[in-house]
């Protein structure tokens, strides 16, 4: 029997084994697209701190990890002029897959701005360590934050890896705080951070 | 939209259901596609006519998953449309990489062994469900999803090399519980 052959006759296997394992496919698949959540908001005038709780899980196939990213309540002060709301904020849930993305964007001309969203991802002890990239940085810097460890690590270049940003955690959650901080209020600014969560 | 809505909907030959499976297993199928033409046109297409498929098929057929059932559709549109390629240009994705792991397990197992292809299919079916959960997964991700071994990875939580080495004992496995089994047919 040829391979072509035999390749054709497993998509004939049982539905359920297909099912078991679409859930694994569609985390590789949004992985591949890219899951993107906007945290940020438009609109803010003077320096203040929106925040975007994000929750988020990701459930590695075989249950030992849980990542959940939700995009809830997001809070505003002052008073905002017709940019000032929120749009696009969406809820997501990722299973599957320990890597979320986090979208910033600020487009208002006005004075510097700081937003900030708050990630909080569950963690297991088969994915003891947490990093993050950014993909992607015009007019701005992000810092992230692990709340309980303290840790600290600042984008101020694009493609920056922080591979060490472990969250040394005992408890089962992680806070991470992603802050933006516009540089030139004229120009559009926006940053792309992934977390990962891994095993090595 | 519950799959079982959708299904009553080809069965009442309401097109609102095209629409519907579209919408919720669209983008899957499309990947699914995708992963085995490595063309996104050619993808598209082979959703297209999944979709014809469907309706021609439900009814009669009244699929316990609708995912699957569709996948598998798309799936066999996908290696049509390689194999009647003229240049034979197998998919940019993974099929060329899959065919040749999966060469290992065909060469030695003959059709004429098991005179129904069906029967081998069962016997497949019975060797997936020996395995642990985690490596019918990894197997079914790669020969049916046709996802690359870093896709698996990060899918299940194990480094490429170790989806490799799972890969390579499974299909071992699969070699030696087709020789054994077909020599006691």
């Amino acid at each position: 029997m040829k391979s072509e052959e035999l390749l054709r006759l497993l998509g004939g296997i049982d539905s359920e084994y297909i099912e078991n394992a679409r859930s694994g496919f569609e985390a590789a698949l949004e992985a591949r697209e890219g899951v993107s959540v906007r945290a940020g908001y438009p609109g803010r005038r003077t320096a203040r701190t929106a925040i975007a709780s994000v929750v988020g899980a990701a459930a590695a196939l075989f249950g030992v990890f849980v990542l959940l990213l939700n995009i809830g309540r997001l809070r505003l002060g002052g008073s905002h002029g017709q940019n000032s709301s929120v749009q696009n904020v969406s809820e997501d849930v990722i299973t599957g897959y320990s890597e979320v993305e986090l979208s910033l964007y600020h487009k208002v001309w006005g004075e510097p701005d700081t937003y900030s969203a708050v990630c909080r991802v569950r963690k297991k002890d088969a994915l003891p360590w947490f990093s993050a990239e950014c993909t992607q940085l015009d007019n701005c810097t992000v810092s992230i934050r692990e709340r309980n460890s303290e840790i600290e690590k600042t984008f101020f270049m694009p493609s920056e890896n922080k591979r060490d940003l472990r969250a040394e955690t005992d408890g089962e959650w992680a806070y991470f705080e992603v802050t933006m901080t516009v540089t030139d209020p004229e120009v559009w600014a926006r940053a792309k951070v992934v977390i990962r969560a891994g095993t090595s | 939209m519950e799959d079982s809505r959708i299904i009553e909907l080809f069965w009442e030959r309401d097109e609102a259901g095209l629409a519907a499976v579209s919408e919720k297993y669209g983008k899957y199928c499309a990947a699914i596609a995708r992963n085995i033409t490595g063309s996104e046109q050619t993808a598209e297409e082979c959703v297209n006519d999944t979709l014809l498929e469907l309706w021609e098929t439900i009814p009669p057929n009244r699929p316990k998953h609708l995912a699957a059932f569709a996948g598998e559709i798309t799936r066999n549109n996908a290696l049509d449309t390689v194999r009647n390629s003229k240049a034979q240009k197998r998919g940019g994705g993974e099929l060329e990489l899959v065919l040749d792991e999966l060469r290992g397990v065909s060469s030695d197992y003959s059709v004429e062994k098991i005179a129904e292809q069906h029967e081998l299919l069962a016997l497949i079916n019975e060797f997936l469900g020996g395995l642990s959960e985690s490596r019918q997964r990894v197997f079914v991700l790669r020969y049916w999803y046709c996802c690359s071994a870093a896709e698996i990875a990060q899918a299940v939580g194990l480094s490429e090399a170790n989806v490799y080495n799972v890969l390579k004992r499974t299909r071992k496995k699969l070699t030696e519980y087709l020789e054994k089994r077909s020599g006691s047919v």
